[in-house]
């Protein structure tokens, strides 16, 4: 029993995101090495001077979205559903550039600017956003 | 009886460590780097809504109705706590003497968030069981009416008094909850709703009976798997009141247990969903006995549902969705009866429902559907008179909203 609870652990492991990546917020940015996204598409990111994490996806043409998970509804932070996210509050779904496919949402999620910056990527983060 | 009140106790402690921690976590964000308050207003409105039009085939009626108008109104009182409500009318109007229309709270509740993946909420709210509890907007779902599955076994929308946790697992894909709110009263159980008739939604709630609810959601790719429980007392009545009418007394004497399982997939333009829920009424015959009422011992119920957005993919139509979909839906609300109850063929019951979903923006959603529904024969429900039948038919057409 304890072995297969052990592969279920380990199967779900598989299917989660990776473990959030803390970092702290420097310069009104946030420095993640891209060598996070080596077998990773998504990562979320958690800095404790921001209320929200941050979703980040490597695109397919290499480029890189970062998104606030904060629900443009009511100020509730959304999950990863599928490729896109979820609020739980009311049912507001998002796609996986932040568009919003079903409301009651009527904002895109916040997008952050990102630029490499050698073997990193910085996360810009805006003080609104904070 | 003692576990439960020691738990209990906990629970009603957790409450202010919750604002301790609360108010020591806004302290700690002050003290970084970049804090601040978030922009915007602190107070949120929202809402949703729908109307819709129904053709009843076998009774050649039709009817249209404003089922509902919802507000939401939210306030932020610090970075970490929140206020949540949900104020709702039904049909429209409620006029002194005359049958119909609702207004009611459909959630009030407070929010204390403990860390990015964890919150305790404290009042009249939802618990996470089934889809339709969180689901219920009518931009949410397909078809004019809610499922009826959800609505008649569940029973959806279900809103208690209570305190409960939720959280996520981000590397597991996985979120949880946990609820302690109060129980049902099967004196008000009904023939033909289970236990929808026992709900308190807030209003004089009695604490006699307690509930204890929990669900796992897990996200695998575009595949969410849920499965959610419900196990608490029925009894609203004094102990002096529960001996005189012959049951035991305490927070779990007349227990009802719900069991639900479900499992959304979501990918390109296509999406399904399926969903089986049981309920479980232990003493069923001693509600009987005592009230009269038609309890049954068991309902069961499961729907499976399939929808393909067909403007997906297609640049002219960026932005909207025209949502083709079926779902078939298949319950028995008296699965099993005491001996003391006659089973209600017409109880048993099996909908087919097809139509379209056109959202011309994401907040909108215009309806079309129609809606088969077959139930075993009843045969007459009484001596000389017609038999009722065992199949309708039913056209709905309708508009809802949410913002």
């Amino acid at each position: 029993m304890c072995i297969a609870l052990g592969a279920g652990v380990g199967l779900l492991e598989g299917c989660g995101s990776p473990q959030a990546f803390e970092c702290a917020l420097a310069g009104g940015a946030l420095t993640i090495p891209l060598a996070l996204f080596r077998t990773e598409e998504f990562q979320l990111v958690r800095s404790d001077a921001l209320q929200y994490d941050v979703g980040v996806r490597k695109e397919a043409d290499g480029g890189f979205i970062a998104l606030l998970m904060r629900c443009t509804h009511v100020e509730n932070p959304v999950s990863r559903k599928g490729d896109g996210f979820e609020c739980t509050l009311h049912g507001s779904h998002f796609d996986a550039a932040g568009g919003v496919l079903r409301g009651p949402a009527q904002k895109p999620l916040q997008p952050l600017r990102t630029e490499i910056d050698g073997e990193s990527l910085r996360i810009l983060v805006p003080h609104g956003a904070r | 009886m003692h576990t439960v009140r020691i738990f209990l106790l906990a629970a009603i402690l957790a409450l202010p460590a919750a604002g301790i921690l609360a108010q020591q976590r806004e302290k700690n964000s002050e003290d970084a780097i970049a804090a601040g308050e978030p922009q915007g207003s602190p107070t949120s409105i929202g809402g949703y809504g729908n109307a819709y039009f129904q053709h009843d085939a076998n009774n050649t009626v039709s009817r249209m109705s404003l089922e509902r108008f919802v507000l939401f109104v939210g306030h932020r009182f610090s970075p970490s706590i929140a206020l949540f409500s949900e104020l709702e009318v039904e049909d429209a109007k409620i006029s002194g003497g005359e049958a119909g229309g609702e207004v009611a709270l459909e959630q009030a509740y407070l929010r204390f968030t403990l860390n990015k993946d964890a919150y305790l909420v404290a009042g009249l709210f939802l618990p996470r069981i089934g889809i339709l509890n969180e689901n219920h907007l009518p931009t949410d779902f397909n078809g004019n009416e809610r499922t009826r599955v959800e609505r008649s076994i569940i029973p959806s929308t279900w809103r208690e008094l209570g305190v409960g946790l939720y959280g996520s697992i981000p590397s597991l894909g996985a979120q949880y909850s946990v609820a302690v709110m109060n129980g049902l009263n099967a004196a008000s159980f009904e023939h033909g709703t289970v236990i929808r008739g026992g709900r308190f939604e807030g209003r004089d709630a009695s604490g006699n009976a307690l509930a204890l609810t929990g669900a796992l959601q897990f996200n695998l790719g575009d595949l969410a798997l849920q499965v959610s429980g419900y196990a608490g007392g029925s009894n609203a009545a004094s102990a002096r009141a529960s001996d005189t009418l012959g049951f035991g007394s305490g927070v779990l004497s007349l227990p009802v247990y719900l069991g639900e399982a479900d499992a959304r997939y979501a990918s390109g333009g296509f999406a399904a969903k399926v969903l089986g829920t049981y309920v479980f009424i232990r003493d069923a015959e001693a509600i009987n006995r005592a009230y009269a009422n038609g309890t049954p011992r068991s309902a069961i119920g499961a729907y499976a549902e399939a929808a393909y957005d067909l403007f997906h993919g297609m640049s002219a139509f960026r932005g909207k969705q025209l949502v083709a979909f079926a779902r078939v839906e298949l319950l028995d609300l008296n699965a099993s009866v005491p001996s003391n109850t006659p089973v209600d063929r017409a109880l048993r019951q099996q909908h087919l429902i097809t139509g379209f979903t056109y959202l011309p923006v994401p907040n909108v959603a215009v309806k079309a559907d129609v809606r088969f529904a077959r139930t075993l024969d009843a045969g007459a429900i009484l001596p000389g008179t017609l038999p009722a039948r065992a199949s309708n038919t039913f056209v709905n057409v309708g508009v809802g909203y949410s913002f």
